[in-house]
C-alpha cells in the first residue's frame, strides 16, 4: 500500500505554521481594521478633535516609530543568520529586536505617563478614549511580539534552534541515540507532532530535548515571528499617522 | 516533569490506547474526535439551559405574571434578562459549539484523510478557552443583579453603562464571555483552514473535496473575516463599562450607532456561520439517501462564496429604522436581495439533486429534508424584512422573532440533527435507533411549526419583541389563545427532545455496533473504522475520484468510494 505524505503537507511549498501565522494575522487584521476604522469615521465627523491630537508629542512619536522600524531591520537580520546558521548572531539580533520592542514600550509609557500627569485619562474624551485604547492594543502586541522573541531568544542560547549533528548530539539520556530515525515526518506519522503555533512544541513521540516542532527546527520559527513582528510594525505606522499628524 | 509526560502521552499514543491515562484521552485530548464530542456535548448541555429560559419566557407570554414551575413569576427585568441570555446561548453556545466546532473537528480532517487537525494542541486550546468561556457566561447568572438583560445584540447605551439597567457585572461577564468564546472560534477556525489547506489526502483535488468540507470550511471563512470589527467593538465596550470611556455613550460624545455597525458586519455573516454547517450536513446526506450524484456541485460551491462575500456588505437591512443615514437603506436592500440569489441557487441544487433519486427516508434525510421545508419558510419571509418598505412595519415586531427562528432553528437543530444522526455511527461505533429517531423528528418538526407559524401572525398583527407581559396591551388581547397555543406547542417541542436524549445515550451505549460504511456512502471517512481510532486510518487514503459517484451505469454497486482506484487498474486489465 502506499504510505507516504498525505497527512501534512500535501499542498507543498507553504508550511503549516506559516499559514497558521498568515491566518492569524488575518484576524489580527481585523481587528485592528475595525478599530482603526472606528477612529478614522468618527474622527472625520469631528475636525475639533484636532486640538487633543495637538497635546501629542510629534518628535517624540517619530522616535518611537524609528525605534520600530529599526528593530524591524534586526528581525529580518536575525533570519537572515538563520539562513546562514549563525545562531551567535541570530541571538544578538534577536535580543537587539527584542530590546528594542522595550525602548518602545518605555517611550510609550514616559508618554501616557505625561498624559496622565496633565490628568488626561481614557476617559477624558473620546479623541483620548481612542488613543489609549488603540496604542493600548497595540503595545499588548509589542508585548506579545517581544515574549515569543525573547523565547526563541533562549532557545538559542541553549543551542536548541536544531537538531543536534549526529554524532554531537547533546540529547539528555533516554534519548534514542544518533542514527536512529526519530521521527520521519515525511512518513504518515504521529499526529500529535505537527507544530503548535502558540508556544514552543514539544516533540511527544520521543523523550529528550526539544528541538523539533512540526518535525521543523526551531529556527524555522524565527520567520514565523518575524511575520509577526513586522505586522505590528505595520500596525504602528497606520497609528502614528491618524493619531499624531492629524492635528 | 513535563517533558515526561508528553513522554508518557507519546509513547501510550504510540503503542497502544488501553494505557492512555483517563484524563488525557477524555479530558486534556488532542484528538479531533474526541474534541468534537466535547463541543458536541457541552453544545447540547447548553441547550438546555437555552431551552429552559425559552420556556421561562413562554410560560410568562401565555400566563402573564403567574409563577412558572420550577422558577417563580418571571418580573420584567427577569424577562430581559432571560431573552438576552436565550439569544446569546442558543447561537454563540450551541449553534457556534454543535455545529461550527462540532461539526468541523469531527468531519474535516476525517473527509480529507488526515490523521488529525494539523494543530492539535491548539485544537485542544481552544475547546478549554470555549470552557471558560461558558464558566463565564453561566456565572453571569449569579452575580449581583444578574446577567445580563441588554438582548443578545448587546445595543449600547443600554449595555454600555450600568445607569441603564442596573447591571454591571452581567454586562462584563456576557463582554468577557464572548471575548473568549471568539478566541475560541478564532483559534478553530485557524486549525480548521490550515488543516483544510495543507493535510488532504494525495487526490483529493480542491474540485473532489466533499461539499460538507467546503460548507464548513466557508463557515469558518465567515467567521473570520467577520469577527475582527466587532472584537474591537467588545473592547470598547467593555472600556465603557470598567473605564468609563464613551465611545458608545452621546452623553459623552460617543455613537451607539457604531457598536450596531460592528455589530452587524459580524451578526449577519454569524448567521452564516451557523447556517452553512447545517446546509453542509444535508449536502452531504442528500446524495447518500437517495443515490444520486449531486446536482452542481461547482454551481453550490461558487454560489457559496458569492454569498460570502456578499454576506460583509448586507448588514445593515439590520438597521434600516435604527437612525442611520436612510440613504444607506437602497444599497443595504439591494444587496440584502441579491445574497438571496446564491441561496436560491444552491436550494434549486438540492431540489434537484433529490429529483429521480430513490429516496430513501431514514432519519437523517428526514432531518435534512425538513430542514430544506423550514428553512425555505424562513428565507422567504426574509424577503420581506430585507427590503426596507416592509421593514419598516415589520421591524421589532414577533415578524421578526418568527423569521430568525425559522432560521436558525432549522440551522442549528434541524442540520444539527441530520449531522448528529448521520455521522453518529462513525462518532460512536453504533447505531441509533431509527424508530425513536423518526418519532423525535416528527414530534419536533410538527410542534416546531406550530410554534412559530403562528408567530408570524402575531407578529403582523402588532406584537413587538421583547416584551415582559403583553396583557398590558390592548391590542394584544385578540392573540391570547394563539399565545397559550404557541407556548403549549414550545412546551411540546421541548418535552420531545427528552425522545432525542434517550436514544442518544442508550445507543451510545446499548446500540447495535455499526460496520465501517453503515449508508454505503462514499466519502473517506466511511473507510475508517466506526469508530476510528487515534489517527483515524490504517494507511494512508489516496483519492481517486469526487465524492458524489452513485449508481454509476458501469458498476455493480451503486456507489464508488472516493478511496476506490479505477477499475481497469483494480483488475490489473488496460
Ligand atoms: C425551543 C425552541 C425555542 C423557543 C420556544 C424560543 C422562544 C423564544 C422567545 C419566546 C424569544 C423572545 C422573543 C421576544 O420576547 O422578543 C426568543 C428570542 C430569541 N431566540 Fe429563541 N426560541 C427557541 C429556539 C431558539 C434557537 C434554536 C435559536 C438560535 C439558534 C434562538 C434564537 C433566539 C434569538 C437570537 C432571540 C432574540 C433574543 C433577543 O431578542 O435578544 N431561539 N426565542
Ligand atoms: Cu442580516
Amino acid at each position: 500500500m502506499i504510505v507516504q505524505t498525505a497527512a501534512v503537507e500535501n499542498s507543498g511549498e507553504i508550511s503549516t505554521g506559516k499559514l497558521g501565522i498568515w491566518w492569524l494575522i488575518g484576524s489580527e487584521i481585523m481587528i485592528f481594521g475595525g478599530a482603526i476604522g472606528s477612529f478614522i469615521l468618527l474622527r472625520l465627523a469631528h475636525p475639533d478633535w484636532a486640538d487633543n491630537a495637538g497635546h501629542l508629542s510629534v518628535p517624540i512619536g517619530s522616535l518611537n516609530t524609528l525605534v520600530l522600524l529599526t528593530s524591524s531591520y534586526t528581525m529580518v537580520k536575525a533570519f537572515e543568520n538563520v539562513k546562514k546558521r549563525d545562531r551567535k548572531k541570530i541571538c544578538r539580533f534577536l535580543l537587539a529586536t527584542a530590546l528594542m520592542g522595550l525602548v518602545f514600550l518605555g517611550i510609550k509609557s514616559f508618554e501616557y505617563h505625561g498624559k496622565f500627569s496633565h490628568g488626561i485619562y481614557p476617559n477624558t474624551n473620546l479623541f483620548w478614549a481612542f488613543y489609549f485604547t488603540l496604542t493600548g492594543l497595540h503595545a499588548l502586541h509589542v508585548i506579545a511580539g517581544i515574549t515569543a522573541i525573547l523565547i526563541l531568544w533562549t532557545f538559542g542560547l541553549r543551542d536548541r534552534l536544531w537538531p543536534p549533528a549526529p554524532g554531537t548530539g547533546t540529547a539528555s539520556p533516554g534519548s534514542p541515540g544518533p542514527g536512529i530515525d526519530i521521527i520521519d515526518i515525511s512518513n504518515f506519522s504521529d499526529p500529535s507532532i505537527r507544530g503548535g503555533i502558540i508556544r514552543p512544541n514539544v516533540n511527544m513521540s520521543i523523550p529528550g530535548p526539544r528541538w523539533s516542532g512540526g518535525g521543523r527546527p526551531i529556527a524555522d520559527r524565527i520567520e514565523l515571528v518575524g511575520l509577526y513582528w513586522h505586522f505590528v510594525d505595520v500596525v504602528w505606522i497606520f497609528l502614528f499617522p491618524l493619531l499624531y499628524l492629524t492635528a | 516533569m513535563e517533558g515526561n509526560r508528553h513522554q508518557a502521552r507519546g509513547n501510550s499514543a504510540h503503542h497502544s490506547h488501553g494505557d492512555e491515562k483517563f484524563i488525557w484521552k477524555y479530558v486534556f485530548s488532542t484528538d479531533h474526535k474526541m474534541i468534537a464530542k466535547q463541543y458536541l456535548f457541552t453544545g447540547l448541555f447548553m441547550a438546555l439551559v437555552g431551552a429552559f429560559t425559552a420556556y421561562l419566557m413562554r410560560w410568562q407570554l401565555a400566563y402573564p405574571n403567574t409563577a412558572a414551575p420550577g422558577w417563580g413569576v418571571v418580573t420584567a427585568d427577569k424577562f430581559n434578562m432571560l431573552v438576552t441570555m436565550h439569544g446569546t446561548i442558543m447561537v454563540f453556545f450551541v449553534g457556534m459549539p454543535v455545529l461550527v466546532a462540532a461539526l468541523s473537528n469531527f468531519v474535516i480532517p476525517l473527509q480529507i484523510g488526515a490523521r488529525d487537525m494539523v494543530f492539535p494542541r491548539l485544537n485542544m486550546l481552544s475547546y478549554w478557552v470555549f470552557v471558560a468561556s461558558v464558566v463565564c457566561l453561566l456565572a453571569s447568572f449569579f452575580v449581583p443583579a444578574g446577567a445580563s438583560a441588554c438582548g443578545w445584540t448587546g445595543y449600547p447605551p443600554l449595555s454600555a453603562s450600568q445607569e441603564y439597567t442596573g447591571i454591571f457585572w452581567g454586562v462584563v461577564l456576557w463582554i468577557l464571555a464572548l471575548a473568549l468564546e471568539f478566541a475560541s472560534f478564532t483559534m478553530g477556525g485557524i486549525n480548521y483552514l490550515a488543516t483544510f489547506m495543507c493535510a488532504r489526502a494525495k487526490g483529493l483535488t480542491y474540485s473532489r473535496v466533499p461539499l460538507a468540507t467546503w460548507f464548513l470550511v466557508g463557515a469558518s471563512l465567515a467567521f473570520f473575516f467577520s469577527v475582527g470589527p466587532l472584537i474591537a467593538g467588545a473592547i470598547m465596550l467593555l472600556l465603557d463599562n470598567v473605564a468609563g470611556t464613551g465611545f458608545y455613550l452621546p452623553q459623552k460624545g460617543g455613537e451607539p450607532l457604531l457598536w450596531q455597525h460592528l455589530f452587524w458586519f459580524f451578526g449577519h455573516p454569524e448567521v452564516y456561520v451557523v447556517f452553512l454547517p447545517g446546509l453542509a450536513a444535508v449536502l452531504e446526506i442528500i446524495p447518500v439517501f437517495s443515490r444520486k450524484p449531486i446536482f452542481g456541485y461547482r454551481t453550490m460551491v461558487w454560489s457559496m462564496a458569492v454569498a460570502l462575500a456578499l454576506s460583509y456588505v448586507v448588514w445593515a437591512h439590520h438597521m434600516f429604522i435604527s437612525g442611520m443615514d436612510p440613504r444607506l437603506a437602497m444599497p443595504f436592500s439591494i444587496t440584502t436581495i441579491l445574497i438571496s440569489v446564491p441561496f436560491a441557487i444552491i436550494i434549486f441544487c438540492m431540489l434537484a439533486s433529490l429529483r429521480g433519486g430513490s429516496i430513501r427516508l431514514a432519519t437523517p434525510m428526514l432531518w435534512a429534508v425538513g430542514f430544506l421545508v423550514t428553512f425555505l419558510i424562513g428565507g422567504l419571509t426574509g424577503i420581506f424584512l430585507g427590503s426596507a418598505a416592509s421593514n419598516i412595519y415589520f421591524h421589532g415586531t414577533y415578524f421578526v422573532v418568527a423569521h430568525f427562528h425559522y432560521t436558525f432553528f432549522p440551522a442549528v437543530f434541524f442540520g444539527g440533527f441530520a449531522a448528529i444522526h448521520f455521522w453518529f455511527p462513525k462518532m460512536f461505533g453504533r447505531m441509533y435507533s431509527e424508530r425513536l429517531g423518526k418519532i423525535h423528528f416528527w414530534l419536533t418538526f410538527v410542534f416546531f411549526n406550530c410554534t412559530f407559524w403562528p408567530i408570524f401572525q402575531i407578529g403582523s398583527g402588532g406584537m413587538i419583541r421583547r416584551i415582559a407581559d403583553p396583557s398590558q396591551y390592548r391590542i394584544l388581547d385578540q392573540f391570547k389563545t394563539l399565545n397559550v397555543f404557541v407556548t403549549i406547542s414550545a412546551f411540546i417541542l421541548i418535552a420531545g427532545q427528552i425522545v432525542f436524549v434517550i436514544n442518544f445515550f442508550w445507543s451510545i451505549f446499548r446500540g447495535p455496533a455499526a460496520e465501517a460504511n453503515p449508508f454505503r456512502a462514499n466519502t473517506l471517512e466511511w473507510s475508517a473504522a466506526s469508530p476510528p481510532p487515534h489517527g483515524n486510518f490504517t494507511a494512508a487514503p489516496v483519492v481517486y475520484r469526487g465524492p458524489y459517484e452513485y449508481s454509476l451505469p458501469d458498476r455493480a454497486e451503486d456507489f464508488v468510494p472516493q478511496n476506490e482506484p479505477p477499475l481497469a487498474q483494480a483488475e490489473g486489465t488496460a
